[in-house]
């Protein structure tokens, strides 16, 4: 080979070998070449912004023609002949707008993310496979079939895999790009998991291990204290009025403390979700508006990122006109209203969930111990394929109380012994087919019609109607149980500790137009003591109610303004609660502090601005960290009390034991303890003395957490237990107020996000800064395209 | 003559490339082997030189790369290709299009090279 075919061959060589360097994933980039060349990568997805706006589409799973028309703000209006071709173009236009985000959130309830994003994804899928979300799922498409809704979603599928079979590589969204995967034939179970990742997040909520644990640390008599089952009378304010008529209560039992397993859970073990969620809804009787129409509002708040997790849309076809969001994955509208009727819904948070340590007989865990008789357990094999690893197997193993979810192989934080759970996500039911009653519900009772389907996640369904009336439902399967038998992890030796009774449903709490003229919930609880069951929960809340239920009584009438004013409330009525008490207290040299001046001056608002909403909310945290300062044990995990509790705790015993600091020699009571956090506080806020928002610091990350595709530093006032629950990471999702005009209801709405889940389209992220100042977009509820202001069309025919 | 033909030459590239890419969904490498494509076209129909065939297999990539990156950011409002920039701690959109068509550029100059060197005396 002379030298010349030596310098042609490196050169080859050298070109041969940068396409294909540029041609492969390295690690986690994404395939460069591809991103690059304009013609494949992201500048495509600019260009899909500069679509004509009228296109034309035929298919074959069309039974006439149909229109979609989105409107200036990219909401999408179908306008179909039948519900088949309504739910068919559903689905067609949700993946064409959210395409990559249903496929993640099935593939992260099928426990399948690790497969494209390897094995930072493993222990998600794990916790996922053992929870059986795929499993529950499957369950649910099973009753879809019974109840006829099947063909709903099987049209839905097709519309969405209608989409994606037009699609070309080049015009796939950007994450597929990134991430570099494929979307693949959606199938019906997606829904299906979508609908149980929902109820999932939305009922993990109890604390079980963590009350075993003080429970097995302290004692009962103590924990009855930090935690009991109801908040002081003057720190509650229920869902249906206190002195509401109940039937009787017969004497409930209370669990025996023999029940309660013995084991102290270590702290790393838990995968626990955000505990925070919760919900603002109220409706206005018509004697209580000033238009004289029902008035509902409703804020889910949610752990929020973009692409949004709402998407907004308008349905129309000949049996329905409905209008407001779904979330991407389903079929029908999840919160909003039609023609007749408005719905909303917070969450119940009632505790569905019973944990139990399962007594195995030998170390393949092939046998437990159940009334002193020896059951087989059955093994589930679950093949998780990671990416760049091959298949990981799990085996879950399966008893009558549930699945296995934390043993010694769980994590590389093992538990020590072996935890099952009973879930009423398990249980056959039919959300679906609420949702899809209350798209065509005409009146109040065929509200209560469409509920009776809806099992997990419990849920405050909230109504108004065109006739005025309001109405409240905490709906859901609830177990029927003793006194503290969901509050602990069990023992999973006898089958009298199993959840197998439930609260009938026509006696889950309701109530139609109430005398006070309006209907509210925000999580609190849904009754007082005088309701015949026994209920818990991991979390009720005990301040947003307050406010809500006080705003609404204390005006005659309320205009649609004032409800604006609600929804974005910013009072802390913690803070107006705690203050005055933490400044009588203060020592005389601390009160000379220049910053009790400006404290003093507070209105309790947690303004944008504000500075002492910081210096408080340091001050707070700071407080219940030293109190509490038992329950910060390194390895054993704990949950504070409510600070609720430790409210009428400070108010009514001072000298309570839990104030004194463990490190210190001397005897602390509440004073030193408040003197020592205002002091320590101090320290903290003056590093920066930041404002309200720059210290909440609050950020709307995208889904997979692609800085450049999020919002940071988001201005904005609320934080948790206030009416505008705007905190770091979840806040009001979707906020929704429509009033129930007999001939055509009118809505405002708005939410942290865009419709698009394009970061190349400007209708990703355009109403974060509306969001963030609780401002407002009147939807456009028309009747036929013409009243519309149109943007873009799609015209759909038969094939 | 040899000035017209070399612009000839350019106009047919870009056009081939343009229209090619813009109406199918091409592999990414498909304007590498298209240039490679040209380059014989160039070469023994046109007779352009091998400084010519270098030239143009850059400058065809590159130019339109860069008009076409133009173009669609500006429609675009700047939206995706700020977001890219971000992404890969680009300062702004405009160097992001400058990195692009020079990326593209480079690697057709690079066929365009290895072409030369097997089709020369």
């Amino acid at each position: 080979m002379n030298r010349k075919n030596i310098i042609n061959s490196l050169v080859s060589l050298l070109f041969i070998g940068l396409v294909v360097l540029f041609s492969i994933p390295i690690k986690s980039l994404p395939i460069i070449g591809m991103l690059f060349n304009p013609y494949t990568g992201f500048t495509q997805n600019a260009r899909l912004e500069m679509e004509p706006q009228e296109q034309n589409f035929d298919f074959e799973e069309l039974h006439g023609n149909a229109e979609v028309h989105y409107d200036t703000s990219y909401v999408p209006h179908i306008f179909a002949e039948n519900d088949s071709d309504l739910y068919f173009l559903q689905g067609f236009v949700e993946a064409k707008d959210r395409l990559w985000q249903m496929d993640m959130q099935a593939r992260n309830g099928m426990g399948e993310l690790s497969e494209i994003v390897g094995d930072v994804a493993l222990d998600n899928d794990k916790l996922m496979r053992r929870l059986g979300i795929h499993k529950a799922a499957a369950t649910l498409i099973e009753q879809f079939k019974k109840d006829g809704t099947l063909a709903t979603i099987e049209q839905f599928s097709k519309g969405v895999n209608a989409y994606i079979s037009q699609l070309d590589h080049k015009n796939l969204p950007i994450e597929y790009k990134l991430m570099n995967f494929k979307p693949r034939t959606y199938q019906t179970i997606y829904t299906a998991v979508l609908m149980k990742i929902m109820a999932m997040r939305l009922t993990a909520m109890e604390a079980d291990i963590e009350n075993t644990n003080f429970v097995n640390t302290y004692g009962k008599e103590l924990f009855d204290k930090l935690y009991p089952n109801f908040y002081a009378t003057e720190s509650q304010s229920p869902i249906i009025p206190s002195g509401t008529h109940f039937s009787p209560q017969p004497k409930i039992d209370t669990a025996s403390k023999e029940w309660i397993a013995n084991a102290m859970f270590p702290k790393k073990v838990l995968q626990h979700l955000d505990r925070h969620l919760g919900s603002n809804n109220w409706a206005l009787h018509k004697s209580k508006s000033e238009t004289n129409h029902a008035i509902l509002c409703n804020d889910p708040h949610l752990k929020i990122h973009l692409p949004a997790i709402w998407y907004e849309m308008h349905l129309v076809s000949n049996q329905q006109n409905v209008y407001g969001v779904t979330m991407p994955g389903a079929p029908g509208i999840v919160l909003g209203f039609n023609q007749k009727i408005a719905w909303g819904v917070t969450n119940a948070g009632r505790d569905v969930r019973n944990w139990y340590e399962v007594q195995f007989t030998d170390t393949n865990r092939s046998h437990y111990v159940l009334d002193s008789q020896k059951i087989a357990s059955t093994h589930r094999i679950e093949r998780i394929h990671v990416k760049g690893k091959g298949t990981i197997v799990d085996t879950v193993i399966e008893t009558q109380f549930g699945p296995i979810i934390y043993d010694k192989k769980f994590t590389k934080n093992p538990m020590p012994t072996d935890l099952a759970l009973s879930w009423t996500n398990y249980l056959s039911s039919n959300e679906l087919k609420t949702f899809l009653g209350l798209n065509k519900a005409k009146n109040h009772h065929d509200y209560l019609k469409a509920l009776e389907s809806f099992y997990c996640p419990g849920q405050n369904f909230i109504y108004a109607d065109i006739e005025g009336n309001v109405a409240i439902k905490q709906q859901g399967l609830f177990p029927k149980t003793v006194i503290d038998k969901d509050k602990f992890v069990l023992k999973g030796n006898a089958k009298r500790q199993m959840m197998d009774q439930f609260i009938p449903i026509n006696e889950n709490p309701y109530i139609l137009n109430p005398e006070r003229g309006f209907v509210s919930s925000a999580n609190q609880h849904p009754t007082d003591n005088s309701y015949p069951y026994y209920y818990s929960s991991g979390d009720f809340e005990a301040y947003r109610n307050r406010r809500i239920n006080d705003v609404l009584s204390s005006k005659t009438k309320h205009s649609i303004q004032d409800m604006k004013n609600l929804q974005g409330d910013n009072l802390g009525l913690m803070a107006k609660e705690f203050l005055p008490i933490f400044l009588q207290t203060l020592s005389p040299k601390n009160l000379e502090n220049p910053t009790i001046k400006e404290l003093k001056k507070w209105d309790y608002f947690y303004n944008e601005e504000s500075k002492m909403a910081t210096f408080f909310d340091i001050w707070m945290k700071n407080f219940e960290e030293m109190v509490w300062d038992e329950l910060k044990s390194e390895k054993v995990v704990y949950e504070f009390p409510k600070t609720i509790v430790l409210y009428n705790i400070l108010k009514s015993e001072p000298q309570f034991t839990f104030f004194d600091n463990q490190s210190t020699r001397a005897i602390e009571t509440a004073n030193d303890i408040i003197n020592q956090s205002f002091e320590k506080s101090i320290k903290d806020y003056e590093i920066n003395k930041k404002t309200w928002w720059e210290y909440k610091d609050t950020e709307i990350p995208h889904l997979a957490k692609i800085p450049a595709f999020g919002r940071y530093h988001v201005p904005s006032g609320g934080n948790k237990h206030i009416v505008n629950a705007t905190w770091k990471d979840w806040a009001p999702s979707w906020r929704m107020i429509v009033e129930m005009k007999p001939n055509r209801p009118e809505a405002w709405v708005c939410f942290p996000g865009g419709q698009s889940g394009s970061p190349a389209s400007k209708f990703y992220d355009n109403q974060i800064n509306s969001w963030t100042k609780v401002g407002y977009r009147k939807v456009v509820f028309s009747y036929k395209p013409s009243e519309l202001s149109i943007l873009k069309s799609i015209y759909f025919h038969k094939k | 003559m040899s000035n017209f033909k070399n612009l000839l030459f350019f106009i047919i590239s870009i056009t081939v490339q343009f229209i090619l890419y813009y109406f199918t969904d091409f592999h990414w490498t498909g304007f590498l082997m298209l240039n490679i494509g040209l380059c014989f076209f160039g070469y023994y129909i046109l007779s352009i030189p091998h400084k010519g065939i270098l030239y143009n297999s850059f400058m065809n990539v590159f130019l339109l790369w860069l008009f076409y990156a133009f173009w669609i950011n500006h429609n675009n409002e700047g939206i995706m290709y700020s977001r890219i920039a971000m992404l890969f701690n680009i300062p702004n959109a405009y160097i992001l299009m400058f990195v692009q068509a020079l990326f593209g550029g480079l690697l057709s100059l690079l066929s365009g090279w290895v072409f030369v060197r097997w089709n020369s005396k």
